[in-house]
């Protein structure tokens, strides 16, 4: 074992650490947009939306994430630019697949939390005159919210791992930058191992913070 | 419901195939991209040292290599400026024929399969391939006969695999996307030994004490590395093949060579 | 005030509701008993349409609610309900959850509804549970909250579901002591209940239901003392 490399080498995983987190905080929001989107089609009474998000839900937990972002980074061809150093017109189709892949189960997620929530708090909302919007808005989404939190940082914390699967489209993630090194430098155990490590002490610590503000948020029921 | 995705599917494949085909018509259209933007943008897959890695260079995250100082001449020769655009290797033919780049150089071989493609220059280095084993087993490994029912391994889609198919008889087959990735396997003992290019390997053996080159003779059949441009544009390879004659006849090949070497050795 | 005409309500193959017509005034205490799986719960659900009725027309002050163009809310505001199971929102404290109906659908301002939702609490000796989330309120407290947050709409009529059926006996007490008040007042109610001491003393008419239908209809005295029914006759001589 020989970390010499990291007196050169240092920038690639700093980088791609930082990458890494900002996709992954970008895919969890806009996975939350699609999926509350498509969990409230899914549960709505109208048949062609209901049909319109079962598929997109099956057809994306049926594929790989990793056929998604290849065919998603063939299919937005854009212009390239740059943002913050990041080629944009990569790192847009990728955040773009892995958002939509993201929305899939967040959509699950939401669906689940909202129809946890007891069925007569939706029918005292209706009895008082609220309409079905003004229902699942003021009673039924702010009960749903305490059940989908939770799982919504498994989520992040999924998010976060499997966005090393970007690096097939060359996005300077983490994983991507970790192969950058180890062609550079000849060396391919030691890139790996820290890679592995900051991985984890990412999961980690959010699983640790996400368990604190659980707690925090049981205790204030 | 099932059906009807199916549709779908289908008309997606075929709106892919049929942009994919559209964008691969028309003559001599790069060299005019290339005059009108001022700008030669250069294909490569920054993780082949010595031909093209990543280093910081003034605290910049810059690519270098043989390939990079190649391309940085041929630019000069063309009055324009370079980009470079670093993908994954198995990307770069089809960025190249959807006109994400304009030329590759990523010390690929011209081989038959990738002709059908796209157009390649003249060889601008004629790379030798190796055989490297564990450092260990060095002197167990000495003739093609010697890797017989072993598992040699080779990147997924060069010339080396085609390689150890062809010429290393018996020799069972390993291809992995990823040289660094090989390497690791050899290390652990997963296969027994791995062809690479020389210039790839003197470098993995320099940087690593458990890993050894063979005399094992193999020979490339394609000659070396060429750089790939998309059909029809007979023009820019002319104007290639001028800089790389230039390049090679003052003997700077070499000394990209050499320096990349030099550069790269980490310690 | 409440006019149903050859209500009917199936759910599946299952035929809850076999044809009802009834007409209730203002100022009416109506109690529907019967035994269970007759349909008085459906009933009174189908009142306010929170269930869909498969036949036949109800017409609320004027308007025919049944009406697939009609928009049930507005009729809604001003038809109460309380719940067997209180159904308090839990996330709001106690003054949101009486205000929130008539900040949102009356437009009245927050301190407006505040000064009203207190004054109702008063009403019931609550009021100093205001800031309380419903997690900590005994099963009586919370019923009484819910007949409040019903009021809170000014509705013309109130409609009960079983309100005591979830209760700890010592609870039922003080949500039928605040019913009466309610029907002292002259508010129109539909109950739906087992309590017969209820039916007896506040109801100024019972509806005896039983396989989807109204088998008797009249004034408690009679209906307890009286039956004609044969069917009345069993199912009070069990509970009685």
């Amino acid at each position: 074992m020989d970390f010499g490399f990291l007196s050169e080498y240092w920038y690639y995983f700093v980088s791609g650490t930082v990458n890494t987190i900002v996709i992954a905080i970008l895919t969890v929001i806009l996975g939350v947009i699609i999926g509350t989107g498509i969990a409230l089609m899914k549960i709505s009474h109208n048949k062609i939306f209901k049909a319109v998000a079962s598929s997109y839900i099956e057809f994306i937990r049926g594929t790989p994430l990793l056929v998604q972002i290849t065919l998603f980074f063939y299919l937005i061809s854009l212009p390239e630019f740059h943002i913050f150093g990041l080629e944009m017109e990569r790192f847009i189709p990728g955040v773009i697949a892995m958002s939509v892949n993201s929305g899939a189960y967040v959509a699950e997620i939401i669906r689940a939390g909202i129809q946890a929530v007891d069925k007569g708090q939706m029918e005292a909302a209706r009895s008082i005159g609220f309409t079905q919007g003004q229902a699942m808005r003021y009673i039924v989404l702010p009960q749903a919210l305490r059940n989908i939190l939770p799982a919504l940082g498994n989520e992040f914390v999924v998010v976060i791992k499997e966005s090393s699967v970007l690096s097939v489209i060359s996005i300077s993630e983490l994983m991507r930058n970790t192969n950058i090194i180890q062609g550079a430098i000849y060396r391919p155990f030691e890139p790996l191992a820290i890679t592995a490590v900051i991985y984890f002490v990412l999961t980690f610590s959010l699983t640790r913070l996400l368990g604190y503000a659980e707690r925090r948020m049981r205790t204030s029921d | 419901m099932m059906k009807g995705m199916l549709k779908r599917i289908f008309c997606l494949i075929i709106v892919v195939t049929i942009g994919i085909s559209i964008a691969g018509c028309g003559g001599g259209e790069t060299m005019k991209r290339i005059e009108k933007t001022g700008k030669l943008v250069v294909g490569t897959s920054g993780d082949y040292a010595p031909y093209e890695y990543h280093m910081l260079v003034d605290g910049k995250d810059t690519i270098v290599g043989i390939d990079i100082s190649i391309a940085e001449e041929i630019a000069k020769d063309m009055g324009v400026q370079l980009q470079i655009v670093d993908t994954d290797f198995n990307g770069l033919l089809s960025s190249l024929n959807t006109n994400k780049v304009d030329i590759v150089i990523a010390g690929m071989n011209p081989d038959e399969k990738r002709k059908k493609s796209v157009d390649f220059s003249k060889i601008y280095y004629e790379a030798k391939q190796g055989v490297m084993v564990r450092a260990e087993d060095k002197d167990k490994y000495k003739t093609v006969a010697d890797l017989k029912d072993k598992k040699v391994g080779a990147q997924l889609g060069t010339t080396q695999e085609k390689i150890v198919k062809e010429q290393l008889e018996g020799a069972n087959l390993v291809s992995l996307g990823k040289i660094p990735d090989l390497v690791m396997e050899l290390k652990n003992k997963k296969i027994d030994a791995l062809v690479v290019e020389l210039p790839v390997a003197s470098g993995y053996v320099k940087n690593n004490n458990d890993l050894a080159l063979t005399d094992v003779p193999v020979k490339d059949d394609t000659g070396g590395s060429a750089i790939a441009v998309k059909k029809g544009n007979s023009n820019l390879v002319e104007q290639i093949n001028k800089s790389l004659d230039r390049l090679m006849k003052d003997g700077l090949i070499d000394k990209f060579v050499q320096e990349a070497n030099e550069k790269n050795v980490t310690k | 005030m409440i006019n149903v005409k050859n209500l009917h309500k199936t759910f599946g193959s299952l035929h809850v509701l076999q044809g009802i017509d009834v007409t209730i005034e203002k100022g009416e205490v109506v109690v529907v008993i019967g035994p269970s799986g007759s349909g008085k719960s459906t009933f009174l659900r189908c009142l306010n349409l929170l269930e869909q009725p498969t036949d036949g027309e109800i017409i609320f002050e004027g308007i025919n609610i049944t009406d697939k163009k009609n928009d049930v809310n507005k009729q809604r505001q001003k038809m109460g309900m309380v719940f067997q199971n209180f159904n308090l929102f839990p996330h709001l404290s106690i003054i949101d959850n009486i205000t929130l109906g008539p900040i949102k659908l009356k437009n009245q301002t927050p301190e407006q509804a505040k000064e009203n939702a207190m004054s109702l609490l008063k009403r019931i000796g609550l009021e100093e549970k205001a800031n309380n989330y419903p997690a900590q309120l005994s099963g009586g407290q919370k019923q009484r909250i819910a007949i409040v947050r019903a009021l809170a709409m000014s509705p013309d009529v109130m409609l009960f579901d079983e309100p005591t059926s979830a209760l700890d006996p010592e609870m039922v007490g003080e949500v039928l002591e605040v019913m009466k008040e309610l029907a002292a007042e002259g508010m129109t109610m539909v109950v739906v209940t087992h309590e017969m001491g209820f039916a007896k003393e506040v109801g100024t008419r019972v509806l005896f239901m039983d396989e989807g239908k109204i088998k008797e209809d009249a004034p408690p005295s009679e209906i307890f003392t009286n039956p004609k029914d044969d069917r009345t006759k069993e199912f009070l001589s069990k509970i009685l």
